[in-house]
């Protein structure tokens, strides 16, 4: 049960993020649409991280093989307008990789830290192949990506033109998206992810396959990353090398860190105070933004690591968690 | 005659490599395997080597200066950082990967500003080839490999043959039985930790006129030595030396047949797959 202010807060969250794009202008509009996109890419960073305990220092791999993929299609197949498909094989292709590397991974026992070590390298294994294959554009990029639009089977289709329209169906896509992380980490499964995140070897003895279910885990993770992937590309016309980056992949833990891990919703928190808060900095003071970022994570790890979701729920006027839970994410650490 | 000049060429260049990697490896797998600690500011570490010898260079002081200077003001550097932040996180392994990734963005921009964001050379301090079997090799990466193997010995000496290294390697095993035998478990730490950031240092000061100087070298050679330490297997140091060999000729080798972009690429992805089916290293019990 949510208590009194939390409903409150949650209502007046919508409430303002529905009557945003007239107030706040086409600027401060495309940057919320970027921000909710990269929500859903946090969230997905979060369902793995914050719920099977898994840190993935390697996310933006699966956001840029969704970018990627939708983009190559795009320009590269004659007459390719069936941008489903486009989703559809954004959300496969990251889903296969993580199985790939899950079954190489997680079946080995190789979990915890040695896993984070080997998804940042797999991030920069990305990095480079698609910074030195020209045809995927090499350091330049691919340029020309057709807008935002959903087409269906069978010519059915919109095509979103303005600013507040593409911002309201990302606005419908996250709310989408949250929902089904939501349902996910409170089902059966979600709840025996929460408990290998606790004790694995307990779990193991419960007669639970943990390292098939964390496999699934990091499979929808990785499918939600290429989706936010491929719904990036469109909405900014063009994907580049960073997105595979070592540094995107810092980035969206750093929003998942700031909103609050295991909240789903401080996801979003996150991506739209950082982003909000890099415009206005990096305006002025583009050297300090990323001395900003490294003190950030330093400092979290100290001070603040429940992020501002995690930190609001924790306040008194919010009935406490049900105790075991609340236990573990204590001693848990990160 | 041609082909077996080229091929002993490449082995070289293989062993050059493979020299260099097991020095910057060796102080992450002291680090890891005493403190538990990952280091993500390792490849910083050696980054702050080369930019001495540049700071070395700008002062008008000679490379060799920088040289036999970097492993000391990175040995000091990193004594700061275990002081100051690796400290509080014993244990907590998640938690330092965290804090020590922070440090690596702060070094990272930090040299940005001192030094520019771009690439940065130093004058070469030793030029010239010298005949190896008949062929010619540059004599610099020959001194290379000679002061790798040297304070790779050093490092072996000291660990196994001194009584620095025999409290080293108890609290490896046990750190509570350690410390329970009088051993100063927070000293011993802080020392390991300045050494392995000395040797991180002064890998990246040997390699400095061999790569091209930048704020983002690092990383690279992060990843790559990530991959020997696990690759060789935790917690030994015999197993770097293995681990160090897989990843260098193999790297070496393959880009001798695809670029070597995608040959680095495909090392990693063959060291995943030897993890899946030895996930204790290659050398690993």
């Amino acid at each position: 049960m949510r208590s009194q202010p939390a409903r409150l807060l949650f209502a007046a969250g919508v409430l303002v993020a529905l009557a945003l794009p007239p107030v706040a202008g086409k600027y401060y509009t495309e940057l919320l649409s970027q921000a909710l996109i990269f929500g859903i890419f946090a969230m997905s960073l979060d369902l793995l991280w914050g719920y099977a305990g898994v840190l993935n220092f390697g996310h933006a791999a699966y956001f840029g093989l969704g970018g990627y993929l939708v983009a190559l299609l795009a320009r590269e197949v004659q007459g390719f307008d069936q941008s489903y498909l486009g989703y559809a094989l954004a959300v496969l292709l990251p889903v296969v990789l993580a199985g790939a590397l899950g079954y190489f991974l997680f079946y080995s026992h190789v979990t915890g830290v040695y896993f984070t070590i080997i998804t940042l390298v797999v991030t920069m294994i990305f990095q480079l192949i698609v910074s030195d294959w020209y045809w995927l554009g090499g350091m330049n990029g691919l340029l020309g990506v057709p807008g935002f639009a959903l087409h269906g089977p069978s010519g059915l289709g919109w095509e979103f033109d303005s600013e507040a329209q593409v911002y309201y169906v990302l606005l419908v896509v996250s709310a989408i998206c949250y929902l089904l992380c939501r349902y996910i980490v409170r089902s059966p499964f979600g709840l025996v992810m929460a408990a290998t995140k606790d004790n694995q070897e307990r779990t193991e003895f419960f007669g639970y396959d943990t390292a098939y279910l964390t496999t699934i885990m990091f499979m929808i993770s990785a499918g939600l990353a290429g989706l936010s992937g491929a719904l990036y590309a469109h909405f900014s016309g063009f994907v580049s090398p960073p997105l595979f980056g070592l540094n995107f992949s810092t980035d969206v833990i750093v929003w998942v860190a700031v909103g609050g891990r295991g909240t789903l919703v401080g996801a979003f928190v996150g991506a739209v105070l950082v982003n909000l808060l890099k415009a206005i900095i990096s305006d002025f003071l583009a050297v300090l933004w990323l001395l900003i970022v490294g003190l950030f994570f330093i400092v979290t790890v100290f001070f603040f690591p429940d992020g501002i979701v995690g930190t609001l729920r924790r306040t008194p006027w919010r009935a406490p968690r049900p105790l075991p839970r609340a236990a573990s994410m204590r001693e848990g650490g990160v | 005659m041609l082909e077996l000049g080229s091929l002993l060429t490449q082995f070289l260049n293989g062993a050059t490599l493979v020299s260099v990697l097991i020095l910057i490896s060796i102080g992450l797998a002291i680090i890891f395997g005493v403190m538990g600690v990952i280091n993500l500011a390792h490849g910083e570490f050696f980054i702050l080597g080369a930019y001495t010898v540049i700071a070395a260079d700008v002062l008008r002081l000679s490379a060799w200066w920088g040289i036999a200077l970097a492993p000391v003001v990175v040995g000091l550097f990193g004594a700061l950082v275990e002081v100051g932040i690796i400290r509080f996180l014993y244990r907590r392994p998640l938690e330092t990967l965290l804090a020590t990734w922070g440090l690596s963005i702060v070094i990272r921009q930090l040299v940005r500003i001192v030094f520019g964001v771009g690439y940065r050379a130093s004058p070469h301090p030793l030029l010239g080839d010298v005949r190896v079997f008949g062929f010619t090799y540059p004599i610099y990466r020959v001194f290379l490999m000679a002061v790798c193997v040297a304070v790779i010995a050093i490092t072996f000496y000291v660990f196994y043959r001194t009584d620095f290294g025999l409290k080293i390697r108890a609290i490896t095993q046990d750190v509570e039985m350690a410390s329970a035998l009088a051993i100063n478990t927070s000293r011993m730490y802080l020392s390991t930790f300045a050494l392995g950031s000395a040797l991180a240092g002064l890998a990246g000061a040997l390699m400095t006129p061999e790569i091209t100087v930048s704020p983002e070298a690092g990383v690279n050679f992060l990843a790559r030595s990530f991959f020997v330490v696990i690759l060789g297997g935790i917690g030994q140091l015999a197993g770097v030396l293995g681990g160090g060999i897989v990843v260098g000729e193999l790297e070496t080798l393959l880009s001798y047949l695809i670029s070597a972009t995608t040959a680095q690429a495909a090392v990693l992805v063959i060291a995943i797959i030897i993890i899946r089916f030895r996930p204790r290293g290659l050398f690993g019990g």
